[in-house]
């Protein structure tokens, strides 16, 4: 299986996050392909779709070889939060497999159909067969992962700065919006500089934390005012 | 006669037709418990065992049966104990899997063909594993490859107390219901696989904003890296026996708490 290094990178550090012993993202994503090509032999691949509070994640991971050009079958498997074990009800997953012969899945779920039987939330709404013909996504996007983690410890740095998370939001929002960057570079910011001491806002200059303040040779415009 | 009769006779010309009849009806509840496999659950060893418990009603004359499947992992393929019917079972899997690294159901996975013994302390096929079970008072064994169309995904094997208990027809009815269960284990394995990565995802997909404001906490309290953060973090979390994502989730806590009552003093 072809995992890019984005993604790669991206599993490893969800991986991380789990704090299992024993548990690797990707084993289990190569173990599913091994077995899901047993089932079905021109399995292509998969792509897995998420959505829980408020984060999305999509990624694709094709065989090597395969192109998304050569989909011909696909097999949508939705898993509703109270089988995920999700504690947000607003939660969503699907799991996309892809094959390049026509009508590859079907054996598969009408087995699966008939195995999973009454179990709840996972009747045969839950496998849709072919309505998913192109991947969802660039198979190799950049990583958004990776710069929602750069946010993310941005917003830590400012709240151990004596900032709440309404406030480090906003400073981060205003830092952007006056250094007429993007969040994560706003963010890799103020990571270059985590122990720089930094005020309660961006109302004056002279409280201004370092990272906020033009660069010799920058744009000098006014910050927008902090309401 | 009917077709059920025929199928009857075709199946076991030797045996009496009412036992043939019953065999062939235990038979039918077995398969019939394969639809629906995956009830209550998505547990890999949970409907294994299920499946452990269909084949010993399956298979006349069985006491206990268990499942094992190959899996792959990163040091190659071996073959795994994952459900059993009874626990004189599991204690069988211990000596032939964990201890010896010999016995029917091994054979049976990696020669793709059904094993029969119904003399297990003196069957010089598993010169160690054999004496060592009939010592348990288990003395017949019937294994069953679960085979795919060009591959054996694991075994089913069925134990009984009694010298000779599983002879041909007994063999007959264990592989026709190994040929569906095989299928059946082997998609549920897929579904509870994609069911697991889904999990996983969600799980870590969730826990790691707040892993990662509590590295920018530390980062901002020490001027260290992210990783010398995060191996903090973790040291935190070892030494307190508590996940990463609780961990985390307390020290940032403790942070906005102290931000809000600064914030109400100003």
């Amino acid at each position: 299986m072809d995992i890019s290094t984005a993604w790669a990178a991206d599993l490893a550090a969800l991986t991380e996050s789990l704090d299992e012993p024993g548990t690797d993202i990707s084993q289990t994503l190569r173990q599913l392909a091994a077995d899901t090509k047993i089932a079905v032999h021109s399995y292509l691949g998969l792509s897995a779709i998420l959505s829980v509070g408020g984060r999305r994640l999509e990624f694709t991971a094709l065989e090597e070889d395969a192109e998304p050009e050569d989909i011909r079958a696909s097999l949508r498997i939705s898993f509703p939060p109270a089988l995920s074990g999700s504690e947000d009800p607003a939660a969503t997953a699907s799991l996309i497999l892809f094959a390049a012969m026509p009508g590859a899945f079907l054996d598969l779920a009408t087995d699966l159909s008939w195995l999973t039987g009454s179990l709840d939330g996972l009747d045969t709404a839950a496998f849709v067969l072919d309505e998913d013909l192109t991947v969802p996504h660039d198979p190799a996007p950049p990583s958004g992962l990776k710069a929602r983690s750069t946010i993310d410890q941005a917003i830590g740095v400012l709240i151990s700065q004596g900032n709440t998370p309404e406030q480090a939001h906003h400073h981060l929002d205003l830092l952007a919006a006056y250094t007429r960057v993007d969040q994560p570079t706003a963010a890799e910011a103020i990571l270059a500089e985590p122990d720089q001491p930094s005020t309660a806002g961006l109302r004056a200059d002279d409280r201004r934390p370092a990272h906020t303040r033009p660069q010799p040779g920058a744009d000098t415009h006014q910050p927008p005012q902090d309401p | 006669m009917t077709e059920f009769d025929d199928e009857v006779a075709i199946l076991a010309p030797a045996l009496s037709f009412e036992q043939a009849r019953a065999d062939d009806l235990d038979l039918r509840a077995g398969l019939a418990g394969l639809a629906g496999l995956v009830s209550g659950s998505l547990d890999l060893q949970e409907l294994l065992t299920r499946v452990a418990s269909f084949a010993t009603r399956a298979i006349p004359g069985a006491d206990g049966a268990g499942v094992t499947l190959l899996r792959a992992n990163q040091d190659g393929t071996r073959i795994e104990a994952l459900a059993a019917s009874a626990p004189f079972v599991r204690d069988i899997d211990e000596i032939q899997y964990v201890v010896l690294n010999e016995g029917p159901c091994i054979t049976a996975t990696l020669d793709r063909r059904t094993v029969r013994s119904g003399s297990l302390g003196g069957d010089r096929q598993w010169p160690r594993f054999g004496p060592r079970v009939g010592r348990l008072g288990v003395h017949s064994a019937l294994s069953l490859p679960l085979l795919l169309p060009d591959q054996v995904v694991g075994a089913i094997n069925v134990y009984a107390h009694g010298k000779d208990v599983f002879d041909e027809h007994a063999a007959e009815l264990g592989e026709l219901f190994a040929a569906p269960a095989a299928v059946a284990v082997h998609n549920a394995q897929v579904l509870a696989q994609a069911l697991d990565l889904t999990i996983q995802l969600q799980t870590a997909l969730s826990s790691r904003p707040v892993i990662d404001q509590a590295i920018g906490l530390l980062r901002g309290r020490t001027g260290g890296s992210a990783v010398e953060a995060f191996a903090r973090l973790r040291v935190i979390s070892q030494r307190e026996n508590v996940k990463l994502a609780v961990v985390a989730q307390r020290i940032v806590d403790e942070a906005v708490r102290r931000a809000r009552a600064r914030s109400h003093e100003t």
